[in-house]
């Protein structure tokens, strides 16, 4: 009876079900900007990159409630040693990427061991602390990354020992466009799945999953240790396709940057996650003329205004947009 | 061990607490609190304000660590063992206060509870609508409760009632063999509060069923036996009847003009 | 032994001055529930203020700093009343998000004025030079903040033990329905204790500007400083805040002298390691928001 009802919902809403739809459009617009943009392959490819780590920030805040300050710790440690990888183990990219991401979920698990047991203002300060002490180590340790002046000077194979990583970042661009597709598609699943439920269930009420028999700090470990891993292949990413990690990888800037690209897009929903990138990164771009202050200045006011008015992210325009719209149809 | 001797699941007590007590530094909450609950009792706990209701169920689901005192489930010592593992082997609230996930489906309410139940949280890349079994088991126990029809709407947009009732259907899914209900009927206008009596009356009947209640009527209507709590110590048990005409109970909390 | 003196002096020194920039803070959080990653903006502006006061328009030190003090005070009201009142009660993250970007806007600003180097602080003859406090030399500068540490307490302390306002405080802290329930106006006693906390910031930031240089990224280099004074110490503890600031204070103060090169990842390890081991606070009640 309700499964027939749910059946007849999604009847009305004349829902096409096109397997893949949500990747297959990723990897469409991604050839699109392709070819109107051959000359900005390198942007591109930042974008691409933002947007998966931003979708590892959305898992943890838009489908657990879990808000963190610190996701950077995941992403600058899985750059530098994507990098140090290929400089001292094995050029392979994709071996690369899989040490990446093993070192985001370890980060994780090593720090959200004690973290997760903690709420609120202590929770947001452990966040922080923690990237902040991997920045302090990785400017310490300039033997090893450089310091200030960035790691740099290791060379990716080409991927699959065919395809090099051109100077135009041809390679890097669709590489890691698939790696992005390839995850969205896994984070489609995740978020739909027992586990993806639970993780809503986290996010509105933690008392109430443990009241209901959820080992919660578990359930809590495996979601940030998923969300670490992604986040370490997106700093992977990042470091094959520049060829420089730099410390800002590991900074609160970058991690207060990917919340603000988030919320602009709306937290728990995936493709806000991809739209609040492309427009943050976008506009970043064209105000690149901007100094850094003047920069910062309009971050400020756009976090401000969309907290006070458009908590639900600028997707929230497009709903009263689409919702406007219906009204209309329905007064005709 | 204890398999053999459940096999006679009225025999054996379901919940055993002995001896338990709380103090927080100097401040006694709760002591000398011995209750048992076998398979089917309808047991409800009173007391007026502040006597420690829900100190002791704190105590018993561990939200609270007893300073001494035991706590056996199924004949097993359970003190010691954190709450989502008690909820696990079958100890279950309800909540005073309704605590939904109000943002999610009536449905997805109890896919949580349901899931929990089969351990199949930990499922990371089947869809939802795929795990065998699981909506129709949803279905089921929203027809038990009358709530057939309410399967894809928001709890947030339920009427307080019905939410009362879903807190219900939630805890039935997790099929308890000890519940410890939380004045299931509380805050709900007169007119709802006939559904939730008749839900209350239709829990399985060997559950063992522990309720925590202020409103007499539905003690009177619902309790086989009744135990009576005073200054965080259990003053007197007994059936209804002995507990009308227990003086003490009287002078102290019946007095109040039931 | 002079080492351990030396730390224990110049430790006592900067965790007096943390107490005087994270008091209002604690304080605001422990009323409202409310996350503020923003507060260093105070003791930033307190001191752009003051060296403008002081050395643009050419008062005398004293009531270039007292004005920049009041300054503050008045400025943060608006803002409490009009900015962030508007987030109390919402999730922690709408507060973070809404003060990471509070911050980030102080931070533009005061680079596009200021400029994005330290700005020096003007120093009246008497607080230039060294003074000799019998085992060693001091700068006098320290020794102000000191002084004016000691009187940030005191006066905090019969505010809050001695006047109404303190009682309303207190009430409003530690039993918030109950207080609003006798008749407490908990938002104006909220706003009053914003700005008064957003003063005692400004001061600390002025006369700590030799230990913590005003500079644009003020806000944000100290911002866990600050944040994990009031966590350790426990939201709207008044000595909760002292004993947590004294011993963070120490704890990096110590880092510096034996470590120097290390000094920042031994005092996150000590921070981590002290938040993850107390969630709730050191000395004080819970900072579950």
């Amino acid at each position: 009876m309700f499964e027939s009802k749910v059946v007849a919902s999604n009847a009305v809403k004349r829902h096409v079900k096109v397997p893949l739809l949500p990747e297959i459009c990723i990897l469409v617009a991604g050839v699109v900007c392709f070819y109107i943009f051959p000359s900005n392959l390198g942007f591109l490819t930042e974008i691409v990159v933002m947007a998966l780590f931003v979708l590892s920030l959305d898992l943890l805040l838009g489908y657990t409630g879990i808000a963190t300050l610190g996701q950077a710790a995941m992403f600058g440690a899985g750059a530098y040693c994507a990098g140090l990888f290929a400089m001292y183990v094995h050029p392979d990219p994709l071996i690369g990427l899989l040490v990446a991401g093993i070192i985001g979920a370890g980060i994780a698990l090593v720090s959200g061991s004690f973290m997760l047991r903690t709420h609120g203002l202590s929770f947001i300060i452990l966040t922080i602390a923690v990237a902040e002490l991997l920045f302090a180590a990785a400017n310490q340790a300039q033997d090893i990354t450089g310091g200030d002046n960035g790691l740099y000077g290791f060379a990716v194979a080409p991927l699959f020992g065919i395809f090099e990583f051109d100077f135009y970042g041809r390679t890097g661009f669709f590489y890691s466009l698939s790696i992005l597709a390839l995850a969205f598609l896994l984070m489609r699943q995740l978020v739909r799945s027992p586990f993806g439920l639970a993780a809503k269930g986290l996010r509105e009420d933690q008392e109430r999953m443990r009241a209901l028999g959820y080992p919660v700090y578990r359930h809590l470990m495996i979601i940030y240790a998923i969300a670490g891993s992604m986040a370490g292949v997106a700093g992977g990413l990042s470091a094959q396709t520049v060829q420089v990690v730099g410390l800002q990888s590991l900074s609160f800037t970058l991690s207060a940057e990917a919340l603000v690209m988030l919320i602009l897009g709306g937290t728990g929903r995936l493709y806000g996650a991809l739209i609040g990138t492309v427009i943050f990164m976008v506009v970043h771009h064209m105000a690149a003329a901007l100094d850094p202050s003047t920069w910062m200045l309009f971050i400020g006011l756009l976090l401000v205004t969309t907290v006070l008015f458009l908590p639900k992210g600028l997707m929230q325009l497009f709903d009263i947009f689409m919702a406007w719209i219906k009204v209309g149809r329905r007064s005709e | 061990m204890n398999n053999s001797i459940t096999s006679d699941p009225l025999a054996l007590p379901r919940l055993e607490v002995s001896g338990l007590k709380k103090a927080f530094g100097g401040l006694v909450v709760a002591q000398n609190i011995d209750l048992v609950l076998k398979a089917g009792a309808r047991t409800a706990l009173i007391g007026p304000n502040g006597a420690g209701k829900s100190t002791f169920v704190n105590l018993v689901t561990g939200v609270l660590q007893p300073s001494s005192g035991s706590i056996k489930l199924d004949g097993e010592e359970i003190s010691n063992l954190p709450q989502s593992a008690r909820v696990r082997r079958g100890l279950v609230r309800s909540f005073q206060v309704t605590r939904l996930f109000k943002d999610l489906t009536v449905a997805d309410n109890l896919r949580l509870a349901i899931l929990q139940l089969r351990r199949q949280s930990f499922t990371f890349l089947r869809r939802i609508e795929h795990v065998e079994g699981l909506d129709a088991e949803v279905e089921r126990i929203l027809d038990i409760l009358g709530l057939g029809d309410r399967a894809s709407s928001e709890v947030r947009g339920l009427a307080y009632g019905e939410q009362r009732l879903v807190e219900i259907a939630l805890v039935l899914a997790l099929k308890p063999r000890v519940l410890l209900l939380d004045e299931p009927a509380a805050g709900v206008p007169q007119s709802e509060s006939g559904i939730i009596l008749q839900a209350v009356e239709d829990l399985p009947a060997d559950l063992a069923v522990l309720l925590i209640e202020h409103d007499m009527n539905l003690v009177f209507r619902f309790a086989t036996q009744i135990a009576v709590l005073v200054s965080g110590e259990l003053l007197v048990e007994g059936t209804p009847e002995e507990i009308s005409n227990n003086k003490e109970v009287r002078d102290i909390y019946l007095g109040a003009g039931v | 032994m002079i080492v351990l003196s030396n730390i224990i002096v110049d430790g006592l020194i900067y965790g007096i001055l943390l107490f005087m920039i994270a008091v209002g803070l604690s304080i605001t959080m422990g009323l409202m529930r409310f996350v503020n990653l923003a507060h260093g903006v105070f003791a930033m502006l307190g001191g752009y203020v003051a060296i403008t006061l002081i050395s643009s328009v050419g008062m005398p030190w004293v009531v270039g700093v007292m004005l920049a003090v009041v300054v503050v005070s008045l400025v943060s009201i608006p803002l409490e009343r009009f900015l962030i009142s508007r987030v109390y009660g919402r999730t922690a993250l709408d507060q973070v998000l809404l003060t990471i970007g509070v911050t980030f806007i102080a931070i533009a600003l005061a680079s596009l004025i200021f400029g994005t180097r330290m700005s020096a602080m003007p120093l009246p003859a008497l607080l230039s030079g060294s003074m000799d406090v019998g085992f060693r030399t001091m700068p006098a500068q320290r020794i102000l903040v000191l002084i004016s540490g000691i009187l940030v307490f005191l006066s905090l302390w019969l505010v809050i033990e001695k006047t109404t306002f303190g009682i309303r405080l207190r009430a409003a802290v530690d039993h918030p329905a109950t207080a609003s329930a006798v008749g407490i106006n908990t938002r104006l006693v909220a706003t009053v204790a914003f700005a008064l906390g957003a003063g005692m910031a400004a001061l600390g930031g002025i006369v700590g500007s030799s230990l913590l240089p005003i500079e644009p990224y003020y806000p944000l280099k100290y911002m866990v400083l600050f944040l994990s004074v009031v966590a350790v110490g426990g939201l709207g503890s008044l000595v909760g805040t002292l004993a947590s600031a004294l011993t963070l204070g120490m704890v990096d103060t110590a880092t510096k002298y034996l470590a120097p090169e290390y000094s920042s990842i031994l005092f996150f390890i000590a921070i981590i390691i002290i938040i993850s081991m107390r969630p709730n606070g050191m000395f004080g009640r819970g900072v579950n928001v």
